[in-house]
């Protein structure tokens, strides 16, 4: 039976000896031991391998490699290129993940709604999503040809230029972003419509009885309750922007020059095309550390946030 | 049995104080317009590269390019898709796709339920840690992994499979997936559970027999996640199959884009084939909109 | 609706448990049978051949893009039979990217499980320097090696060893649209400054003049480059030369102050371009030979225009060219070295350079250029024997840093070409840049 939705402070283990304490602690890491040891085992070695290359100089093209200390990290630092990429990454996270975000509960509001075709709308949904990137890159890469594109044959019919998307660094960076929001937004929002599915239906209709709006319904009680998963949602989405990769591969090869060049493809191009093993694990160290930094302050946030409550 | 969803974008009551029931009515309707409206624009979005998309995939590929854009095929056919089936065991290769992102799809939701359901429920030394580094392991980027990875599935001769594909996906899939499926068990109330174990119920039944058919959209929805990601995972199948027993249909987009001799990219079969990509999830997804729907009905909480 | 909480359902049996431990071993046992589960339903495969011979078994990694590979199978069960040989055929992806970043990770992992390589100039370059490379010498007959021009074995040949023997030959070449002249009624441009004023006349209407291929990331602008400044007598890796200034604003010019190359050029790569040439939008293309071929495999899209070839147009130093080969290479980890030596014998004879001419690829055994079966298979042939007599050819200045050159001076050029860097500014951070990355 409901009371609520009030969490009951925890006397979860109410009748408690101590070998039942004993049993449920053993439980636990039994239950926890399939996914840590499974993604253990496959991560350590690469995650070890990278972090210990990074102080290293090794390259196939150098001979045998040697310990630099940080001479990686600090070259990083003067490096224009790897600069100018960490500050593209900066802008796109940001901007994607905002976009993204409110993109995403507008579809899941929409999807919540009653309406016919609803299921078939929500197939549609995920269309984007299920497209696999390379096909979307080389699609957009038509799509946004000055000469043949439909974005520019669309906007020729109306006004009278054609904007040279993928010519131009700040064009390019809009349609990276824009075609970053389009495709994983509906990821997000099939995640924040089954959190609207767990919302209780009897605070809708407390709500409904009082005679609430359909916008205070959504600022009281959807927004709310929602937040934890939110900000969930947040914490995610920033932290995959910084190491978007496939897009980039596929639309731009980071051009034009270097204006949609992220942090992932300018490792790759240094550790595939350079061969800077050495000094492509230090930025992937770094975009690493980064994304780490980031997820902790979300972390702490929500922690404070929550005892504030 | 009333609704299920609540529309909210629809006037609120249906309140029988006659003097303001025609304003009223006026207002449904137009809310009602909008929200239609609001649809198309959604779908016109939405689908806009995709029906690119599949107008390439039906358009030979000398009418493909020419100016003004041609927005239906003067000749639809079905060239570029039999181009693309010459290029590639379409069969052999649906079939690894299918077994990977189902089995991916499966393992990763098992595990992360079991992982979650502990996560949630139980205060134990070390918890946290685990929870954030599991999370945090996902973060190193995937590009400078790939040639430890590659090693490290040679050494285990996981090259060339469709199980060792399984093993990579799953562990990549975990981090979200625990995260998300925690705060999925966070948000059930513990009441029911604590009053199962007041009966006496054992901690895993009651994950079984009450906290799992609550979950069941939660852990619908994730297989669907993980299931769409693992059928789109194109660089791993790329760079570990040497052959077709474990090449997907992603890498079987690579192989159709075929251009004799010259270095272009037959953006047409390309097409074709990222149409024969998709089509089976969205057939999937549309089937698995009635189970979700379904499936929060029967384990609905009122009453 | 109620949930229903029956208790005695709760109860774990032991029966319960018992039957959740036998689906779990099913599963697991299922799970080990999947790969001959699979192997039973997927039949055939279309994509690789390999033809079954004896219990040694040798793959060969090539890249081709011929749909279906009858030529190349044919090739492959020629020397199987020969030799009872099992050979697997192992398909490089079709990207030029996937392509590299491909056999990078099994090269650089140490992996034995590929024997015979088909490599660019690049790759060749970087993968002996990298040490993934075997020498060839002693394991190929040196007649291979003397059948072919000695200029092209320049790089093939690292640290005095040759690591790859070149198999395929191709030189850029000055395509054009005849109809699109004849309608103009001009002739062909011999010298830059008639290369513009024919690109002006040809430029109206949506039509442009010619076209460069300026994205970064490919290789292609690297290769575009190497052809202006060579015909200037510079090139990429001396960028502070009076030669490259002049190629650079030449090129420059072309999209910006006379404008017979699309605004575009900067995004522009071979695919774009050539649809844009075959749509009539672009006159002039000076780009790799394979185009011609791929437009006779491709009769539907070509009848509507002509392509014909000239020489090309005389720069300020030269009317020069670049070549290019693709050859076969030893992977350093392959245990079959030996058996990977006899194959590229093979591979490498003038009846199967006559073969492979017919999947399109221009053979760069000397004898076999002028050989009529394949100027019959391969209408660039005579053409590249045209071209051998009387244009200057020029090799890209490749060497073992050379992915990291090409890189760096494209992303330099592109923002040069795109209008964000001035020439001085370009000159100064690409030699920078060029210099660095040859530094290692």
């Amino acid at each position: 039976m409901y009371v609520g939705t009030a969490k009951v402070p925890t006397a979860k283990v109410a009748v408690g000896t101590r070998r039942r304490r004993t049993r449920q602690l053993l439980l636990a890491y039994v239950l926890v031991a399939p996914a840590v040891i499974w993604r253990l085992a496959v991560a350590i070695y690469p995650f070890l391998t990278t972090i210990y290359q990074s102080f290293t100089n090794s390259s196939p093209l150098s001979g045998t490699p040697a310990f630099i200390g940080l001479a990686n990290f600090t070259r990083m630092f003067q490096d224009r290129m790897v600069m100018q990429s960490l500050s593209f990454t900066l802008i796109f996270t940001a901007s994607s993940t905002a976009i993204q975000l409110v993109y995403a509960i507008g579809i899941a509001l929409l999807l919540n709604s009653a309406f016919r075709g609803r299921g078939l709308v929500r197939a549609v949904n995920l269309l984007p999503w299920a497209m696999p990137a390379i096909v979307i890159a080389t699609a957009s890469q038509w799509m946004f040809n000055s000469q043949y594109g439909m974005i520019d044959d669309l906007i020729a019919r109306v006004l009278p230029f054609r904007p040279l998307w993928l010519g131009d660094p700040t064009l390019a960076r809009i349609v990276v972003i824009l075609l970053d929001v389009w495709k994983n937004a509906p990821w997000a929002s099939i995640i924040i419509l089954a959190g609207l599915q767990n919302i209780p239906r009897d605070l809708y209709e407390a709500a409904k009885v009082d005679g609430a709006s359909a916008w205070r319904i959504f600022y009281s009680i959807i927004l709310p309750m929602l937040a934890p998963l939110i900000f969930t949602l947040l914490i995610f989405i920033s932290t995959y922007r910084v190491i978007t990769f496939d897009l980039v591969y596929g639309l731009t090869q980071g051009g034009p020059g270097n204006a949609t060049t992220l942090l992932s493809y300018q490792i790759y191009q240094l550790a595939f095309t350079g061969l800077y093993y050495g000094y492509g694990s230090a930025v992937a160290v770094f975009a690493f550390l980064m994304v780490v930094a980031l997820s902790l302050i979300f972390f702490l946030f929500m922690r404070r946030s929550e005892r504030a409550l | 049995m009333s609704t299920t969803q609540i529309d909210t974008h629809a006037a609120v009551s249906t309140s029988e104080h006659a003097p303001d029931a025609r304003s009223r009515s006026a207002r449904k309707t137009l809310l009602k317009v909008l929200l239609y409206v609001v649809i198309i624009i959604f779908l016109l979005v939405t689908l806009l590269p995709i029906y690119w998309i599949v107008l390439s995939a039906f358009t030979p590929i000398d009418e493909l390019f020419t100016t003004p854009l041609n927005y239906f095929p003067a000749h639809p056919s079905l060239v570029n898709f039999q181009t693309a089936a010459q290029a590639v065991p379409l069969v052999q290769q649906f079939i690894n796709s299918s077994v990977l992102s189902i089995l991916s799809a499966f393992f990763s939701v098992v595990v992360c339920v079991l992982a979650a359901y502990a996560f949630a429920r139980i205060r134990f030394p070390g918890s946290n840690v685990l929870f954030l580094g599991l999370l945090l392991s996902g973060y190193l980027p995937t590009i400078a992994m790939i040639i430890p990875l590659f090693q490290l599935f040679e050494n285990l001769s996981l090259l060339d499979s469709i199980q060792g594909l399984v093993i990579l996906l799953v562990s990549f899939l975990l981090p979200t997936s625990v995260w998300i499926m925690t705060s999925f068990v966070r948000q059930i109330p513990m009441e029911l559970e604590e009053a199962a174990q007041i009966d006496g119920a054992h901690f895993l039944a009651t994950l079984w027999y009450i906290v799992v058919p609550i979950l069941r959209p939660s852990i619908a929805t994730l297989f669907i996640i993980n299931l769409v990601t693992s059928w789109q995972e194109f660089f791993f199948p790329l760079i570990f199959s040497r052959s077709d027993s474990s090449a997907t249909l992603t890498v079987g987009i690579t192989q159709a884009a075929v251009n004799p001799i010259y270095q272009t990219v037959a953006w047409g079969n390309e097409a074709a084939m990222g149409l024969v990509v998709i089509v089976p999830i969205f057939l999937l997804t549309l089937i698995f909109q009635k189970q979700i729907v379904e499936g929060l009905m029967a384990g609905s909480l009122k009453g | 609706m109620a949930q229903t909480t029956d208790t005695s359902s709760t109860i774990i049996t032991r029966r319960k448990v018992l039957q959740h431990a036998g689906r779990g071993a099913a599963g697991i046992a299922a799970w080990a049978a999947l790969p001959e589960l699979l192997a039973a339903c997927g039949g055939s495969s279309g994509g690789s051949g390999s033809a079954s011979g004896g219990s040694q078994s040798l793959t060969v990694a090539y890249w081709t893009n011929v749909t279906p590979p009858q030529y190349l199978t044919q090739l492959f069960d020629g020397f199987s039979k020969k030799n009872n040989v099992k050979v697997n055929y192992f398909q490089l992806p079709q990207v030029f990217g996937d392509d590299v970043q491909k056999l990078t990770t099994y090269l650089s992992s140490g992996y034995s499980g590929l024997d015979v390589l088909w490599l660019d100039d690049f790759m060749t370059a970087t993968f002996s320097n990298a040490g993934w490379l075997a020498p060839l010498d002693g394991v190929v007959a040196a007649e291979n090696f003397s059948a072919v021009a000695p200029a092209q074995l320049k790089l093939s040949t690292y640290n005095g060893h040759h690591y790859r023997l070149p198999a395929n030959s191709g030189s850029v070449v000055f395509f054009y649209r005849k109809d699109l002249f004849d309608k103009e009624g001009i002739s062909v441009p011999t010298t830059w400054d008639e290369l513009v004023q024919a690109g002006t006349k040809l430029t109206k209407n949506g039509v442009y003049g010619i076209s460069l291929a300026g994205k970064s990331g490919n290789t292609q602008l690297f290769n575009e480059m190497c052809y202006w400044m060579g015909q200037a007598g510079a090139d990429p890796l001396h960028m502070n030369t009076a030669g490259s200034r002049q190629a650079m604003q030449f090129v420059y010019d072309l999209i910006h102050k006379y404008k017979i190359a699309p605004p575009d050029a900067v995004t522009a790569d071979y695919t774009s371009i050539q649809t844009a040439f075959e749509n009539g939008k672009i006159a002039m293309w000076i780009t790799w030979d394979g185009l011609y071929a791929s437009t006779a495999i491709f009769p539907s899209v070509a009848k509507n225009y002509k392509l014909a070839v000239a020489h090309p147009p005389k720069g300020p130093a030269n009317n020069g060219t670049i070549i290019a080969n693709w050859g076969w290479a030893i992977n350093k980890y392959s245990k079959n070295q030996d058996l990977s030596g006899k194959f590229i014998d093979y591979a490498a004879s003038l009846d199967s350079e006559i073969v492979l001419a017919k999947t399109g690829s221009t053979p760069a055994r000397t004898a076999a250029l002028s050989n009529p079966d394949v100027q019959k298979a391969l209408i660039q042939a005579q053409y590249d024997a045209d071209y051998v007599q009387n244009v200057e050819l020029h090799f890209r200045p490749i060497t073992a840093h050379a992915q990291r050159v090409s890189d760096a001076f494209e992303q330099i050029v592109n923002k040069y070409l795109n209008n964000q860097l001035d020439l001085e500014s370009a000159i100064s951070q690409g030699q920078q840049a060029v210099d660095q990355a040859q530094q290692g």
